[in-house]
């Protein structure tokens, strides 16, 4: 069952390059495909790894991932999977990055919200830079890495390079980097007027809250979660790991917080390769991460609040969300 | 880079009397020598007994080629040799690229280096005649001596190989070595201070154990001697012995041991050095003033805590966390130089799997660093060691990261204190 393979059997809309094929599981039990109204969170795979330069792997996740989430009890949230982006071997990477931009459009479309189950990390920019068309976006990007090489323009990028072409989006009005650690060549504290770093130090010692200070509250975020945030002892199957990370439950508080106290417009999950697993371990921590995810999401949307998120639609309207 | 011999160098008319002696004997090329490349302009010639490349003029090459037969150098030219001719061969005699024709002979034994592919963090590899860097690395792949534990021989090449990833750099303009960021401590480390990778000790398989001591124990005396900071890659930790024993011969040590187990086997016959009881023979060694083991813990037959002999202390996981890296601190004679030997088994195995003897209830990587930047920082270290490290115990590489880490860690901070001073 490759990759590009996957998706060309089963349901489909026709034209649509986006599908799950017959004998895959879902994510979590979820219905499948774009049937169904109202707002809810659209997962979608992006099985595509040509943008990590150091191991490929990651396009093995998506599909590795629903495996794993077959035990785990079906979230409340209203969700659906929408099977995988389909990804020709051998296509032009700006053609495959178009693929995802349409995809999200298709569940943007739906009333649905996205929750892309990558792949690397070059994954994210074509969802976040099709997001920011309906209104402003914060990013909250967790990773032991800043992303932030020199890009010299051109149409690809690869994972190394992702988070500097991100914040240069208009629309994309503050980036929150937190998990960065180890040692580098270069300073990578302060990277723009745009970008804020939390190291993972600073977030282990002050909890979720220094995020939060940096992410101003009347603004959509999209969060973008590199598993490799996570230390290597819980999450092994990364392509470049980083010691002194942090634990999988100091990542759900960030998660639980970020979902109750901002409105999360999207989502990633990348980096994931599951061929460096151990027993399934990061996989299945992962899946773990996801249903928190999805219960903090649907838990925020129950809670009524005095300046509670707005309405997907509300948000397209206007890239002021609050109404003051 | 290879060095050059140039017909010609020397402009004068005299020559040394070495030189002058090789007028009347009989030459020859060694049979170690091997041809690596020639062209018009230069040839490039090896010596793979001692693992010498020389890079050398045409006309030099094509001279040499008479040697191929044992011949004097005037039977060879046909006439009396210049001097520059002469100084020539004097420089290749003495690099042991030709030989006296007269004498069968004999194998080089005298190699004390392997060369490796990745020096460490890509930093230069030292080579005979260069100037004597802040740190020297040296890898000791010996791992005969770690009772139920084989592998570790091939940990220095894992570490070298994955601290790729932290390239050792120097600015273009000013020559000076780049250093790291360190992003946990938002501060920039070891800049100005210069790495050489010396390579690996030989180890010759069937030797006796005093032979390899002796020849580790010799280069560390070079590279002490130099100037410069030993830091050992091992190997099993029986490693440690021939570098501590050099340097307590020149000052008194405390010997700082972050290791899971005391190493104090008390049983192991009396002059067997293995990875149980290195420490034992290390505290019988005069130089050797304190030790202190730093991340004790499990269920061991070894002495307890209690029964420590006397100049040794045992400081537990346990006791560390509860009363802070000021434990650590307050055991370490403040006058007395330290050596830091590091076992990767004093993390807890979830940080560092490739460990031949894992042991729950070890250190977080964060505590360790606190550690060694506390030490490094308040303390004169002067040498260090990561060993017992299995590579095939590992997964995904990230154990050869975490020692990678370690180094940083402590050489940054020793660095630290050094510039402050």
């Amino acid at each position: 069952m490759s990759g590009a393979r996957r998706g060309l059997v089963g349901r489909r809309e026709a034209g649509s390059g986006l599908g799950l094929s017959h004998g895959s599981p879902s994510f979590f039990s979820l219905n499948r495909g774009r049937s169904g109204r109202g707002l809810h969170l659209a997962m979608v795979g992006f099985p595509y790894d040509l943008g990590n330069v150091v191991a490929a792997g990651s396009r093995e996740a998506p599909q590795r991932l629903r495996e794993a989430s077959v035990s785990c009890e079906p979230p409340r949230a209203e969700a659906r999977d929408w099977g995988d982006v389909e990804i020709p071997s051998g296509e032009d990477p700006e053609v495959t990055h178009g693929r995802l931009v349409e995809a999200v459009s298709a569940v943007l479309e739906k009333d649905g919200l996205p929750l892309i189950v990558g792949g690397d990390h070059s994954t994210s920019y074509p969802v976040i830079e099709r997001l920011r068309r309906e209104g402003d976006l914060t990013v909250l990007w967790l990773d032991a890495h800043t992303d932030f090489s020199p890009w010299h323009g051109g149409g690809a990028h690869d994972h190394k390079q992702v988070l500097r072409r991100v914040a240069g989006l208009d629309g994309v009005r503050r980036v929150v980097q937190a998990g960065y650690r180890g040692y580098t060549l270069e300073a990578e504290l302060d990277l723009s007027d745009r970008v804020k770093v939390v190291p993972s130090r600073r977030l282990r010692q002050e909890g979720p809250v220094a995020v939060l200070d940096l992410l101003p509250p009347d603004v959509a975020c999209y969060l973008s979660l590199d598993i490799d945030v996570v230390d290597p002892a819980y999450a092994p199957a990364t392509s470049t790991p980083v010691p002194g990370g942090l634990t999988p439950a100091e990542v759900e508080a960030v998660l639980a917080e970020v979902c109750g106290a901002r409105a999360v417009r999207g989502m990633d999950l990348v980096e994931i390769n599951p061929s460096r697993d151990l027993g399934g371990r990061t996989c299945a921590m992962a899946c773990e991460l996801l249903h928190d995810f999805l219960e903090h999401w649907f838990a925020a949307l129950q809670t009524p609040k005095e300046r509670g998120p707005p309405s997907p639609r509300a948000w397209r309207a206007s890239t002021r969300l609050w109404d003051q | 880079m290879s060095d050059s011999v140039a017909v010609g160098a020397s402009g004068r008319g005299e020559v040394s009397a070495t030189a002058a002696e090789l007028r009347s004997k009989k030459l020859v090329i060694s049979k170690w020598v091997a041809l690596e490349a020639v062209d018009e302009r230069k040839a490039i010639i090896f010596h793979s007994a001692t693992a010498s490349r020389l890079s050398v003029s045409r006309a030099l090459y094509d001279f040499v080629r008479c040697f191929e037969r044992p011949t004097t150098v005037a039977e060879a030219l046909g006439r009396e040799p210049q001097p520059q001719a002469l100084e020539a061969l004097e420089k290749l005699v003495t690099k042991g690229f030709l030989v006296d024709g007269e004498v069968p002979e004999q194998p080089r034994s005298g190699r004390r280096i392997r060369a490796v592919s990745h020096p460490l963090f890509n930093c230069p590899v030292r080579r005979a005649g260069d100037a004597a860097t802040d740190v020297a690395v040296l890898g000791a792949p010996y791992d005969l001596a770690s009772p139920g534990a084989v592998g570790m021989r091939d940990a220095p090449e894992a570490i070298r190989r994955r601290s790729f990833d932290f390239e050792y750099q120097v600015d273009f303009r000013t020559g000076r070595p780049k250093g790291w960021f360190d992003a946990d401590r938002a501060l920039r480390i070891l800049e100005g201070v210069t790495f050489s990778d010396w390579g690996d000790v030989v180890v010759e398989h069937g030797e006796a154990q005093r032979a390899f001591f002796d020849r580790a124990a010799s280069l560390i005396r070079e590279i002490v001697e130099e100037g410069s900071m030993p830091v050992l890659l091992g190997g099993d930790h029986s490693t440690t012995f021939p570098a501590v024993e050099e340097l307590q011969g020149r000052r008194e040590l405390t010997v700082l041991q972050l290791d899971a187990h005391t190493d104090f086997d008390p049983s192991v016959s009396a002059g067997v050095v293995n990875a149980n009881c290195v420490v034992r023979r290390l505290w019988d060694l005069d130089g050797v003033k304190r030790i202190v083991n730093v991340g004790h813990r499990g269920y061991t037959v070894n002495p307890k805590v209690e029964q420590a002999p006397e100049r040794v202390e045992i400081l537990t996981v346990r006791r560390c966390r509860t009363e802070g890296v000021a434990s650590v601190l307050e055991a370490l004679p403040e006058a007395v130089p330290v050596y830091l030997t590091l076992d990767v088994n004093v993390l807890d195995p979830i940080y560092a799997p490739a460990t031949t003897h894992p042991t729950p209830g070890g250190f977080t990587l964060d505590e360790i660093k606190t550690i060694l930047h506390a030490v490094g920082s308040d303390r004169e270290v002067v040498g260090m060691d990561v060993v017992e490290m299995d590579p095939a115990r590992d997964i995904g590489s990230v154990t050869s990261i975490v020692v990678c880490h370690l180094v940083l860690a402590a050489l940054g901070a020793i660095f630290g204190r050094r510039q402050a001073r």
